[in-house]
């Protein structure tokens, strides 16, 4: 029981350490259009599909900030909700990218890609379309 | 979810050949992820006088430790033509019958935006969780409620299934009707061809709730054997014998099911619930049955425990005997706990207490007798601890 409440307190300092990081900005081709964070949510837990994700890697602190700030869901649900929708087809997961120069790169390079970086990475290359502040 | 793009060699392969004949651009972009699923767990109940079983297995768990009851393994791979075509087949190792060796195997094509049409096999949306119900990792409890979950003996069809969705103002409305053929299995009877099998669903998602309505029927089909009739005794020079000759039955039926569902997850807060019924036209006594469980379940960071409450109850209580069902009446209480421990595992821990109320239930494999294979009825009520680690690769 000791043990179970230690790894509650853990798991929750760690969001709060996540929620504190750099801010985090959803971006898109420079031609796209604004997104709402319903929107946003919904493309990057599969709900809705239509744009190519661009995603960052798991060990980026700004992965877990990105999901529990849009969607409220933390890592390890994203991924239990996305194991169903791989292993079903519905979906196709969004790509990993190494970091947020290539995830900056992917998105500057095709119209149909949306990722999302902190707000001092964000050059003339892409367009912000949600501001997640 | 870890993408691994296929090696090389697979690359390769499937490369030469699409330039060699000239198929262009449909194959000089394919994007290839391999991906996999599985659970290794342990399962131990109070009593030797039934076996547990999950789904159609054919053996499980008594006071001796049983691995095979939750215990499996899928290997995906897709291929992803362009945006609008991609190819999909899962292989599974799994002691289920009614799961086949590949579960799925289809082509997808989104011919406009929101629609999508698979050609092939497909697993049917017969449930709330139908589609992603062995993969242990993708879900809260470690076992789907037996009394819902085992009460069909659809699963795979072999066909064509279309989707469609709908938003509406931030929700998402998704209708999937689908047609083709299906295997019927049952652990007693054994296998029976499902022709003129189709159904359809409705689901409708927002942001932290989703319900849903499904059916499905087919036209059942085949040599079933119903018993060994015993014979004699019949004198020979060793002493008068019996001889047992197996009595064969043709079947032809249309087998329906329905059922309804709400999954809310929200705040931390999850709750789930399900109502089902099994309808057979020309057997009703034997087959029509009606399931239901609620569960609820709160996550503490990476610790979800959940408690839940299943029952199935035979509706045509009319004079057919208990040997003539195809699953009896059951109750299941269950506590149990998800604790997401690793990157891509978790550790589940399930304590159940199913009470089969004086029947053969629905969690107990059949036996073996010189008669065929008849239900066996536990004596009492049977807690089964299980305990099992769900991993995706």
């Amino acid at each position: 029981m000791k043990k179970t409440l230690c790894i509650i307190a853990l798991g929750q300092l760690l969001l709060v350490g996540a929620a504190n990081a750099d801010e985090v900005v959803v971006i898109g081709n420079p031609a796209s259009v604004p997104l709402t964070k319903e929107q946003v949510a919904d493309l990057f837990l599969g709900k809705s599909q239509g744009m190519k994700l661009i995603d960052q890697p798991a060990s980026a602190p700004i992965k877990a900030a990105f999901y529990q700030q849009v969607s409220g869901h933390d890592l390890s649900q994203v991924k239990a909700t996305w194991s169903r929708l791989i292993f079903t087809g519905k979906a196709q997961p969004p790509k990993e990218m190494a970091d947020s120069a290539a995830v900056k790169k992917a998105v500057a390079a095709d119209p149909k890609t949306i990722g999302y970086i902190e707000k001092s990475a964000v050059d003339g290359s892409v367009k912000v379309v949600l501001d997640l502040k | 979810m870890r993408k691994v793009i296929a090696v090389g060699v697979a690359a390769a392969l499937l490369h030469a050949p699409a330039q060699a004949t000239d198929l262009g651009n449909l194959f000089s972009n394919v994007d290839f992820s391999l991906t996999g699923y599985g659970t290794a767990g342990t399962v131990l109940t109070s009593t030797d006088s039934a076996v547990f079983i999950r789904g159609n297995e054919a053996s499980g768990a008594t006071q001796s430790f049983a691995e095979n009851v939750d215990s499996n393994l899928g290997i995906q791979a897709t291929a992803r033509f362009n945006s609008w075509l991609a190819a999909t087949v899962q292989v599974e190792d799994s002691k289920d019958a009614l799961t086949g060796v590949v579960p799925w195997a289809y082509l997808k094509v989104d011919p406009i935006d929101n629609l999508s049409v698979k050609l092939g096999r497909v697993e049917m949306p017969i449930f709330a969780i139908s589609d992603s119900l062995d993969v242990g990792y993708a879900n809260v409890w470690l076992r789907p409620p037996q009394e819902v979950y085992a009460l069909s003996n659809l699963k795979e069809l072999n066909g064509a299934e279309l989707s469609y969705s709908l938003s509406l103002g931030g929700t998402h409305l998704t209708l999937t009707p689908y047609v083709g053929d299906t295997v019927i299995w049952t652990q007693r009877y054994g296998q029976m061809t499902g022709n003129d099998a189709r159904g359809g669903e409705l689901k409708w998602d927002t942001e932290w709730v989703t319900l849903r309505a499904g059916w499905a029927q087919a036209h059942v089909d085949g040599n079933i054997l119903i018993e060994n009739i015993p014979v004699g005794p019949i004198p020979t020079p060793l002493g008068d014998v019996t001889a047992y000759i197996p009595y064969n039955y043709y079947v032809e039926d249309v087998y329906s099911f329905e059922g309804v569902g709400a999954l809310v997850d929200h705040n931390n807060i999850i709750a789930q619930t399900e109502w089902v019924k099994r309808y057979s036209h020309n057997y009703p006594g034997s087959v029509n049955a009606t399931g239901w469980y609620v569960l609820g379940g709160y996550r503490f960071g990476p610790v979800a425990p959940y408690v839940s409450f299943a029952k199935t109850v035979k509706d045509h209580n009319d004079g057919y005997t208990a040997a003539g069902t195809l699953s009896d009446d059951q109750s299941t209480t269950a506590i149990g706990v998800r604790w997401d421990a690793f990157k891509s595992a978790d550790i589940k821990l399930q304590v159940e207490h199913v009470n089969p109320e004086g029947t053969s239930g629905v969690s107990f494999a059949f036996i073996n007798s010189p008669l065929g294979l008849l239900p066996a009825t536990p004596a009492g009520s049977v807690n089964v601890f299980s305990l099992t680690v769900d991993f995706i690769f």
